[in-house]
């Protein structure tokens, strides 16, 4: 005798716990997914968001500066210091200096000495970062915080 | 069972069906085939020249990645060794770049033939969606592959490549809200492990090109293959029946047809090995691009539109297409009429040049044009970045491709003709830009001859 073809249910046992089966699998491989995700962030990222680039006096006055391991152009007037980045807000190549600003080798974009885009691709300006001094006196660029291009540290 | 001395032709006929029936590697047959199939015309052997060119990557990467060393200090040098110092390294390198470029170029061959010969209806359906995920799967094989030298090449190509991936920024630049959430930057983020191109980049794609993908592709061709024989077996003539006495063995017709093909794929690699080296720049240097940096061949068409708007051009269009390609047989889906005709005949032969003629002239007449006109340049507001995106030659183009479908459909309410007007004029546009993009930009990406 066979309970199931003699009493036929709308939801068998048998139906019921297949469904249990593949859910428990499709939420243990949900589960996995953000620890698969995060497992694949860079973590060091976050430490060279802040980066000392030396003392005020390393940089000579009225000329921007380039400094090669963090893709930043420092600038030193009369009235003080300021940070711009290097990097083409098109697609992330380094920027060449010119008479008249700055020039992408990349597509062609190009940017006025203070990095604002005056021919694109390139679809924003140049940032530029917040710099502040340590009490050592060296000198710190905060790419988290981007700044307008006037801004300067006193020096 | 030995096959008796004297043996009949049924005899022989029967052995030889056993031979594919009851071998795992010769299962991917069907044990009878109709010769038809095996005539050139048919498929073009192209899938067989792809599988052949697969063993060819397996066999020279392994060769390779006894030598190489994934490190950003080593890794040049390491490449270097393998050119001048491992026996033979040369060639076996030299013979994994031009198949990689090779691979991709057949891949498309392969598209091609499939669309434009109607091959993607009823039961092979599902085979057309796996060959558009493989042809991806190459294409970012071949990518992943670029880094590795870590030559200015490698470097600057896939620091380009990465930025792409992560054009959907300007869309959330111009909502305003890439502060709060920036799946752009996360994705480069994740893709290349950190913020440039960096030692983390290097090994991340040393493990896709080496274990993630091949393991990908080797599954994927897996299903491919099994996919034809379950849709009714290879290209047929069209009133062939699958219980046709017209049909002949597999074994060893097929075989011997297919040993050829790749021996001569062997063979012309060996030539091409040889004889033309794979280029090899300076070291990395992040902080010199090349001038002009540009991408493998297969991406120029994309970084041509990206240098207009990296948004559109990055982003939409390449998704559009994708989805475009994927999309084929479920609007297109009775092939009763087209099914295994080559451009569905004579109207669909016409559509096709007409739209080839289009597909081209649409780009070229932008480009020329953007010459005289000034991009109204994207600085200050968010309507300029708009703009941008819409008004440039590639995004046109598009509009122009649907705009020119949407007449083909109007006119002759087939649905063959529409996506062979899409397909077709999509394909030359992406061939215009990448001409361009090859021979026509110089140095700081100015056009010129």
């Amino acid at each position: 005798m066979e309970p199931e073809e003699a009493e036929p249910k709308s939801y068998s046992r048998r139906q019921f716990f297949r469904h249990l089966s593949w859910s428990v699998l499709g939420f243990a491989g949900l589960a996995a997914v953000p620890f698969v995700v995060s497992s694949l962030i860079p973590r060091k990222v976050i430490e060279n968001k802040r980066i000392r680039i030396g003392k005020p006096g390393d940089f000579p006055i009225n000329r921007m500066t380039y400094l090669p391991d963090s893709h930043l152009y420092i600038l030193r007037d009369p009235s003080g210091i300021a940070a711009m980045s290097a990097i083409c807000t098109h697609l992330g190549c380094v920027v060449e200096q010119d008479v008249s600003g700055f020039l992408c080798p990349c597509h062609g974009s190009s940017f006025s000495l203070n990095g604002v885009v005056e021919k694109g691709p390139a679809p924003r300006n140049l940032p530029w970062y917040r710099v502040s001094t340590l009490p050592d006196q060296s000198l710190v660029v905060n790419m988290n915080q981007q700044v307008s291009p006037e801004t300067r540290l006193q020096t | 069972m030995p096959v008796p001395e004297q043996s009949t032709g049924k005899e022989r006929a029967a052995e030889r069906l056993r031979k594919v029936s009851q071998n795992f590697f010769l299962h991917i047959h069907d044990p009878r085939l109709f010769p038809d199939s095996l005539s050139p015309l048919s498929t073009m052997g192209l899938g067989v020249i792809l599988a052949s060119l697969f063993i060819v990557q397996l066999t020279t990467g392994m060769l390779l990645m006894v030598h190489y060393t994934p490190s950003v200090d080593t890794a040049y040098f390491s490449v270097k060794e393998i050119i001048f110092y491992v026996p033979g390294g040369r060639v076996f390198r030299n013979i994994h770049r031009w198949s990689a470029h090779a691979m991709v170029f057949v891949t498309f061959l392969h598209l091609f033939r499939t669309f434009y010969k109607g091959s993607y209806y009823g039961s092979r359906r599902t085979n057309w969606v796996i060959g558009v995920v493989l042809l991806l799967v190459v294409m970012m094989m071949s990518f992943s592959g670029y880094l590795l030298p870590w030559d200015q090449l490698a470097f600057w190509a896939v620091t380009i490549g990465s930025n792409i991936a992560a054009s959907f920024r300007e869309f959330t630049d111009l909502l305003g809200i890439t502060g709060h959430i920036n799946p752009g930057g996360f994705f480069r983020k994740i893709l290349i492990g950190g913020q440039e191109v960096s030692q983390a980049t290097l090994t991340r794609f040393f493990t896709l090109h080496v274990m993630i993908l091949p393991v990908t592709l080797l599954v994927l061709i897996g299903y491919h293959f099994w996919r034809i024989r379950k849709a009714g077996g290879l290209a047929r003539p069209l009133d062939g029946d699958i219980s046709s006495p017209d049909q002949i063995p597999a074994w060893p017709t097929a075989f011997w047809a297919e040993v050829s093909i790749f021996l001569t794929v062997v063979a012309m690699l060996l030539v091409v090995g040889m004889l033309a080296d794979a280029p090899l720049k300076t070291i990395a240097n992040p902080n010199f691009p090349e001038n002009p940096a540009k991408s493998p061949w297969y991406l120029l068409g994309i970084q041509e539109i990206v240098s207009y708007s990296a948004f559109a051009g990055g982003f939409v269009i390449p998704l559009l297409f994708i989805t475009f390609l994927i999309y084929i047989p479920w609007f297109d889906p009775d092939g009763s009429a087209h099914q295994g005709v080559w451009f569905g005949g004579k109207n669909g032969l016409k559509v096709t040049w007409l739209s080839a003629l289009i597909g081209a002239m649409i780009p070229i007449v932008l480009i020329v044009l953007s010459i005289f006109i000034k991009s109204p340049g994207t600085q200050g507001s968010s309507l300029n970045i708009l703009l941008t995106m819409v008004l440039n030659p590639g995004t046109l183009s598009v509009i122009g491709y649907f705009i020119w479908t949407g007449m083909v459909r109007k006119a002759t309410s087939s649905r063959r003709l529409t996506v062979l007007a899409l397909f077709t004029a999509f394909m030359m546009g992406w061939t215009i830009f990448m001409i361009i993009g090859i021979w026509f930009r110089g140095e700081n990406w100015q056009l010129g001859i």
